[in-house]
């Protein structure tokens, strides 16, 4: 194999947010990265590989931004990555839909001198407008490789990898940027005087257009040193009030006007027919709709509830043959369990494995339903409204609209959501937001909702139940962040300024990934720390501490009373002074330890202990409920879901928030707090429904 | 301070605020040395005494003495022989001198026209010697100029002035109002804005991140926007412009000055 053949091909993805990106980036490296029809899904930057005429490519996807000078974290990524990274391919990608705009970042791109593809995407949408491109021109112009791409089609894939292996084998790109004679002058000028200072030749333009913005002051080039920065300060303050003199205004308003003076002659030349249909009208005739002055929120609020009831209607039927599914698997096990074998063992699998697992196990067709359900909201374009509708409200509380993102993602999971907080550009704002995110509830609260709320209130009652425990967390969420902007994390509010996407049809096949990635997801959590966890409740469960004996532990006999005297019943008991306020009684305490591993793991727990107390059964659904509702009168029941609502983050939120925020005192802020504040809720709760229930 | 520009709102207000609170200041000398440490550490990945005696030209023992001032008050973090680092409250301390100075230099640099070194030499005398209230007024009245698009226009005006040649007459003059249709009306914001209004951007005024994302997003003079509609309640309000959507808060809409060039309703 020659040497030019094996050679690998570094290539970044770049561009505005919500331009498809990720998507492109699934298709070239037929990876399953989460997007959306929504600014601001990519937070960090993803690698993958394909493979290109024998030439390995890894290509990275940044985070999307609408410029390149370095103002917020992910401009600062995206700006490292293709000036400092050295790229072998910069992919540029572009909307095809709102070409004016998005080539701005072309012609910063072509100031940083990088092998580039530019990539027309969503070229479907353009089309249907009736706006015709001469690509061919356009490529010549700039003088890089054109792609045109429908990247939820798949369409223009082959020959974009093609593109970017071409981009690759040619040499440094012809500089085609024309800003204008009297930029074009002074950029020219700097980047001479940056060049004898001693800074490498592909780079000085663009440091040149930092240096003559006042965005970045030649004293933190590491390239460059002593008598030269001076110089080089007051030559760019000098051709700054030069340039603000001549156009009359400000030297960053300035480039801007020559960077669309540039875009605007581009336009006109490759342009063979401009956009005549406005592809919006049926997503404006939407909005008129969903996003109404007075009947917008109320709408949102709707759609919310529809959620809700959908996830537990269509997920009832299948959760009920899952259910019986397991109880049939416990019953066979324990029919024909052969006498040699220890009856240990069967209770180990019976009473451990299969009610611990598959009591959880069961609620999967719910979780597929939400995150099917979200996607939907997710894709079309919907949640942008709402983050434009909640905007006022999150203001309020001192949050962010965009901190809408981290807030929904934060009913799938906390763990995620707080590394969503990432698109937040303002510290204090990022803070805030991850320090309340545990309090929406998460698809792991979800499966304790589904057990208790049934099992606790009637039918008619159970989609207002658990509307309400939503309500109520967001809420806490709001009011915490509230607190924490008036106090600890008090300060400035960042800008909102976002994108509207149109509204698109979601694809099924984007729609069906991510839920079966959720659905997988969930299963192997079952599968591993719900399993392990379980068998450890289990074994606590089913042994206790017995001196007299050869070994110090013995079977806990089984039926009433039995299981009280287990390791687990003793270390409950022992915790019962605390939670007695609340009304938890040992089963419950130990229960809740589990749940600081996983929040599912009460619901195993209360399968394992109530399974352990009637004897080797089964793990049915139903049966579990009508236990808890014999043991356990309503306030307790509320007190027990403000409590698992609000309070003990779990291990892996814990961890993420220590991870994001650079240390253990936030992490330990948002534990303590958390459970304080869950402790004195529950225990208020208990009382207020113990006065309403008389 | 990566990415700071000088004259944020932010910094200027993360100035203001912690100066309402300054009881217990440091001296002159102090104050450099968090300054110098707060630069190294920027820089290099461990700070040591004869890099911030090096930085300030003393000798290490004097260096040492200061460090022990600064380490009782708690504002940095200093084994013996080991590497030097600020304590978060030393991180903001540096900060809050970091964002007096930028106000200083905004002053001399922005606003007067002072070349970079005559502009950093008047500021560093000036900040250990200008009172909490005189700095505090300052910063406030700088960031109403630097912000306030006629304070703008007034200081290019200025600096487009030869000084030195006794022709400040003439510049004021300059100033004065043409006695145009503008003097009567106050510049209206897209804030102001109705929906079905159609405008046109004639200035975006304010600085730093939020005024570049504006521009970012193509909000430049002489652009057609369209607004389509505001939220309830003084929430966001909802534009069209280059064929594409943006909301922006009320707050960042006042930014952007527009003249109403007509109605679709």
């Amino acid at each position: 194999m020659s040497e030019a053949a094996r050679r690998s091909i570094r290539a970044v993805l770049a561009g505005n947010p919500n331009c498809g990106k990720t998507t492109l980036f699934n298709c070239l490296t037929g990876s399953r990265q989460r997007t959306g029809n929504y600014p601001g899904i990519t937070v960090e930057k993803r690698e993958g590989h394909f493979s290109q005429d024998g030439a390995e490519v890894e290509i990275l996807d940044l985070p999307g931004t609408y410029g390149l000078m370095p103002f917020s974290p992910e401009e600062r990524i995206a700006e490292q990555e293709i000036v400092q990274g050295d790229p072998d391919v910069v992919v540029l990608v572009v909307d095809s839909t709102t070409l004016r705009r998005s080539l701005i970042m072309l012609a910063q791109v072509m100031q940083t001198g990088a092998r580039l593809v530019l990539v027309l995407n969503m070229a479907d949408e353009a089309e249907k407008s009736g706006q015709r491109i001469d690509v061919r021109l356009l490529s010549s112009l700039i003088g890089c490789p054109v792609v045109e791409t429908v990247g939820h089609l798949g369409r223009g894939i082959a020959e974009l990898r093609e593109a970017i292996g071409e981009a690759a084998r040619r040499g440094q790109p012809p500089r085609r940027l024309v800003l204008g004679e009297r930029m074009d002058a002074a950029l020219h000028q700097l980047a001479q005087r940056l060049i004898a200072a001693g800074l490498g030749g592909k780079r000085a333009p663009w440091m040149a257009a930092r240096l003559l913005t006042g965005n970045r002051d030649p004293g933190d080039e590491p390239g460059l040193t002593g008598e030269s920065l001076s110089s080089l300060r007051e030559e760019a303050a000098r051709l700054r009030a030069r340039l603000e003199s001549e156009t009359g205004t400000d030297i960053g308003m300035a480039v801007m006007q020559c960077y669309y003076g540039f875009v605007d002659g581009l336009l006109r030349e490759v342009t063979l027919h401009p956009a005549q249909i406005d592809i919006r009208v049926l997503s404006d005739a939407i909005d008129a709709v969903l996003v109404h002055r007075i009947f917008g929120v109320p709408f949102f609020l709707l759609m919310m509830y529809l959620l809700f009831w959908f996830t537990f209607r269509v997920g009832e039927l299948p959760m009920q043959w899952l259910s019986d599914g397991f109880a049939l698997l416990g019953g066979l096990v324990t029919a024909h369990w052969p006498d040699a074998l220890p009856e240990t063992l069967q209770s180990l699998l019976v009473d451990g494995a299969i009610a611990g697992v598959g009591g959880v196990i069961v609620f999967l067709p719910n979780i597929a339903m939400l995150f099917l359900g979200l996607g939907i909201l997710e894709d079309t374009g919907y949640m942008a409204r709402v983050a434009f509708l909640t905007d006022r409200v999150m203001h309020l509380f001192g949050l962010h609209g965009k901190s809408f993102v981290p807030m929904i993602t934060g009913f799938g999971c906390s763990v995620p959501a707080i590394m969503a907080t990432r698109t937040l550009e303002n510290e204090r704002d990022r803070l805030t937001t991850m320090l309340v995110v545990p309090l929406i509830p998460c698809g792991a609260r979800f499966t304790i909702w589904m057990l208790l709320v049934p099992a606790f209130f009637p039918e008619a009652w159970r989609a207002p139940v658990l509307m309400a425990i939503y309500l109520f967390g967001v809420s806490m969420a709001l009011a915490a962040a509230w607190l924490l902007r008036k106090t600890a994390l008090a300060g400035d509010d960042a800008p909102f300024v976002m994108e509207l996407p149109p509204y698109r049809a979601p694809t099924w096949r984007g729609l069906l990934v991510r839920m079966a990635d959720r659905c997988w997801a969930y299963l192997r959590k079952a599968g591993t720390v719900i399993l392990g966890v379980s068998i450890l409740l289990w074994a606590l469960s089913a042994f206790r501490f017995d001196p007299s004996g050869p070994f110090p532990l013995s079977r806990v006999e089984a039926g009433a009373g039995g299981a009280e005297a287990s390791l687990a019943g003793r270390i409950g008991r022992l915790l019962e002074p605390a939670t007695a306020p609340l009304g938890f009684d040992w089963r419950i305490n130990v229960a809740l330890l589990g749940a600081t591993a996983a929040k599912e793991v009460v619901v195993s727990q209360m399968s394992i202990v109530f399974a352990m107390e009637g004897g080797p059964a089964s793990p049915d659904e139903s049966g579990l409920r009508e236990s808890l509702r014999r043991t356990y009168p309503i306030p307790t029941a509320v007190s027990l879901i403000l409590f698992l609502l609000v309070a003990l983050p779990c291990v892996a939120t814990v961890a993420s928030t220590r991870r994001e925020s650079g240390g253990w005192k936030w992490a330990l802020w948002q534990l303590g707090g958390l459970t304080a504040l869950g402790y004195v809720l529950a225990w208020l709760g208990r009382i207020a429904a113990g006065l309403i229930a008389g | 301070m990566a990415g700071a520009v000088p004259g944020d709102p932010a910094v200027l207000s993360l100035f203001t605020r912690r100066a309402d609170q300054a009881d217990r200041s440091l001296s002159a000398a102090l104050e450099d040395y968090v300054e110098t440490i707060f630069r190294l550490q920027g820089q290099t990945s461990t700070v040591r005494i004869r890099d911030i005696a090096a930085a300030r030209d003393v000798r290490p023992s004097r260096a040492s003495a200061a460090l022990r001032q600064l380490d009782a008050r708690g504002l940095i973090r200093h084994d013996p022989h080991g590497p030097i680092s600020l304590t978060p409250a030393g991180l903001q301390e540096a900060r809050r001198i970091r964002a007096r100075h930028e106000a200083l230099m905004l002053l001399f640099r922005q606003v007067l026209g002072l070349p970079d070194e005559e502009a950093e030499a008047c500021a560093c005398s000036m900040e250990h010697s200008l009172g909490r209230q005189g700095m505090d007024r300052l910063t406030r009245f700088l960031e109403f100029i630097t912000v306030c698009p006629q304070g703008q226009s007034a200081i290019r005006t200025f600096r487009q002035c030869d000084l030195g040649s006794g022709e400040q007459r003439g510049c004021t003059r300059r100033c004065l109002p043409p006695h145009t249709e503008d003097c009567r009306h106050a510049p209206l914001s897209l804030a102001d804005m109705s929906p079905g209004d159609l405008v046109a951007v004639r200035f975006v005024a304010g600085r730093g991140a939020v005024r570049q994302r504006l521009l970012d997003m193509g909000i430049l003079p002489g652009v057609a926007m369209a607004v389509e509609r505001v939220a309830p309640a003084g929430g966001p309000v909802w534009v069209a412009l280059h064929g594409y959507q943006l909301s922006l808060r009320r707050k960042e809409a006042q930014a952007i000055l527009v003249t109403r060039s007509g109605s679709s309703a």
